[in-house]
């Protein structure tokens, strides 16, 4: 949308200063920094530096508690600005706290997630045939088993901890990256240009590397800040049933799904939460999107 | 006798030709079963000649020129190129020689990766190859300023900024730039603007010229072909028809089905709308092909023996092969 906007106003640009010069002029490419993307900068940054020096931010300590139980969020005293939980600890604190695990182990597992995806999905749409049917069969098992069941099975045969939930995590996510990396390798793969590289004595190497994998990463990653949410979330559901990161140290999804049960009453004890997550994800999307823009030429001009 | 039995090598020249197809077969396998898109095609090219073939729609001619570089599998016959046997060469010496034969592409914009700019695109060969990146944007413009793309302009852009004509140009220009002994042009111009056409021909024509170059050109517009190539070679299902000079077969086809092309072509003089009887019907499907002559089915002279005996290239006239149990006069 925005970029056909502005490819319109640039062309009448261009003829405006082209008129009154005689000399066609090509209007820059206008910088695209909009409100949104402006808040979504900040947003991270401040989720981050809130994170990293959570220790020795003047808020109470996560296990404390600060007031009565189920405050809604109120104005006054720093660590009752957000409210209280179901045991009177402070939201805020915990939220700041919580965005260590929560970002870590979104980003760490999703990372993960995308690396392996990715060259499993490539390798197995470029070269087809054997490794193609393994990888699929692979893929379609790991779908087929609900996530949950998957990340149960993991965290019972290993010791729950953080690596083990990150391993777990990351292979839930796996799937749906070889999916999309393989359909998008096969569809590229036919194209003419891959048949002029080998034709050019390209190796199988530099042809999946240089010529295909260019013009699969924008859409794995267009996709990669949902999938960072919805791990996000998943590993609350793990905290929820003891498998996650143990109590007390907060994550947001273990907050999420602590609040649930008293969504009726309190309903601030999942909407606070939640909206942090929803933010941090939307400004991930945002900022994306903006680095895309900035980096990606062929998206410009 | 059996390899004679096919479309025939009675118009091969021996070991003076640079490329040699012999019998060449190509085979896909479908869910209904494998067919012969090439079944059996013989043709060969001294150095510096411009050999042009055409045919309708899935004829095989462009299978043909893919299986040349082995881009297609070969399911049969032999291709030597130079003192090599392409079909059996070993896939890292085929890497090699593929550097060699280079290929034009019928759709010029898939046939650049979008996200690399022009300079990037006609250098690839050369990258490839490992000159070194200063190198490498030395030479670009001067192969560019050749395909007639000013670089100061062209460098930066990226394929969807170019139109079709232009596109094709850096193709070309990707292509000449690692120095071929053989190019293959499949359908180059089909996808061009007629005013484009022209002047993508011409450049070809002029490097032609200039390099020497030994051409193998598939299309299926016969004006394209006559004007460009010294000899042609008309396929129909997978097998060849008639080969020979190609301002001879132009002006006295010996095959029913190059007579029928000819006619063919639309012409605003004649009450029909063709310059003569057109062809009817379509091509048959090459999973069940007919017997004996394959295009006796839409021949408007088949006897009975054409049902029952696949005609083998003989010479009509010298210089002329045609494989037709009754060839025109």
């Amino acid at each position: 949308m925005t970029v056909v906007t502005r490819s319109i106003s640039s062309v009448s640009g261009q003829a405006l200063r082209g008129a009154r010069t005689g000399i066609p002029v090509v209007a820059p490419a206008k910088r695209q920094w909009s409100v949104l993307v402006w808040f979504s900068y900040f947003w991270i940054g401040l989720v981050v530096f809130l994170a990293i020096f959570a220790s020795v931010l003047p808020i109470a300590p996560i296990d404390a508690v600060v007031g009565p139980p189920r405050q809604p969020p109120q104005l006054g005293s720093l660590d009752t600005l957000l409210g209280t939980d179901g045991t009177g600890r402070s939201l805020l604190s915990r939220l700041i706290y919580g965005g260590q695990v929560s970002l870590v182990v979104g980003t760490v597992s999703a990372a993960g997630g995308v690396l392996v995806g990715t060259i499993l999905g490539l390798l197995a749409g470029y070269f087809r045939g054997r490794v193609d049917w393994i990888v699929t069969l692979a893929a379609d098992v790991l779908l087929s088993f609900p996530a949950l069941v998957l990340l149960l099975a993991i965290t019972s045969i290993f010791s729950p901890s953080v690596p083990t939930l990150l391993i777990g995590l990351a292979l839930t996510s796996t799937p749906t990256f070889i999916r999309l990396a393989r359909a998008n390798t096969m569809a590229w793969s036919s194209r003419e240009f891959v048949r002029a590289a080998r034709n050019m004595g390209a190796s199988d190497t530099r042809i999946v590397l240089r010529e295909i994998l260019p013009n699969v990463v924008p859409t794995i990653a267009a996709y990669l800040p949902l999938v960072v949410a919805a791990l996000i979330v998943a590993e609350g559901s793990l905290s929820f049933l003891g498998l996650g990161v143990p109590p007390p140290t907060p994550s947001w999804g273990g907050m999420i799904n602590a609040g649930a049960a008293e969504m009726r009453t309190s309903p601030y004890l999942v909407f606070v939460p939640a909206t942090v997550l929803f933010l941090t994800v939307f400004a991930l999307n945002q900022a994306g999107e903006h680095l895309r823009l900035r980096f990606d030429r062929t998206l410009r001009d | 006798m059996s390899s004679l039995a096919g479309s025939g090598s009675a118009h091969l020249r021996g070991d003076a030709a640079i490329l040699s197809v012999e019998d060449l077969e190509v085979e896909y396998h479908t869910a209904r079963g494998a067919f012969k898109a090439v079944a059996g095609v013989s043709f060969d090219l001294l150095p510096g000649e411009t050999l042009g073939i055409v045919g309708e729609s899935g004829c095989g001619k462009s299978t043909t020129g893919r299986a040349v570089l082995r881009l297609d599998p070969i399911a049969g016959g032999t291709v030597r190129y130079r003192e090599e046997r392409i079909e059996s060469a070993s896939p890292a010496r085929m890497r090699e020689l593929r550097r060699d034969m280079q290929m034009i592409f019928q759709d010029p914009v898939s046939s650049l990766n979008p996200r690399r700019a022009v300079k990037d695109l006609v250098m690839e060969g050369a990258e490839i190859g490992g000159v070194a990146k200063k190198q490498r944007e030395l030479e670009a413009p001067e192969i560019l300023t050749q395909v007639g793309l000013p670089s100061e302009r062209f460098a930066e852009m990226l394929p969807r900024q170019l139109s079709g004509g232009q596109a094709q140009r850096v193709a070309i220009g990707r292509a000449l730039a690692v120095k071929p002994g053989l190019l293959i042009c499949d359908e180059p111009v089909s996808a061009l603007d007629v005013s484009v056409q022209a002047q993508v021909l011409n450049l070809l024509e002029e490097l032609k010229a200039k390099y020497d170059l030994t051409i193998v050109f598939i299309a299926h517009d016969l004006g394209v072909v006559r004007s460009f190539s010294d000899n042609v070679l008309v396929m129909y299902l997978g097998k060849t028809c008639e080969f020979g000079d190609s301002v001879e077969v132009y002006a006295r086809p010996a095959h029913p089905y190059t007579r029928g092309l000819l006619d063919s072509v639309p012409s605003p003089e004649s009450p029909e709308g063709f310059t003569g009887p057109a062809l009817t019907g379509d091509i048959p499907s090459p999973l069940n092909p007919p017997s004996g002559c394959r295009f006796r089915a839409r021949c408007p002279i088949a006897q009975d023996v054409c049902a029952i005996e696949e005609p083998a290239m003989r010479e009509v006239r010298p210089g002329q092969y045609a494989a037709c149990h009754f060839p025109l006069d």
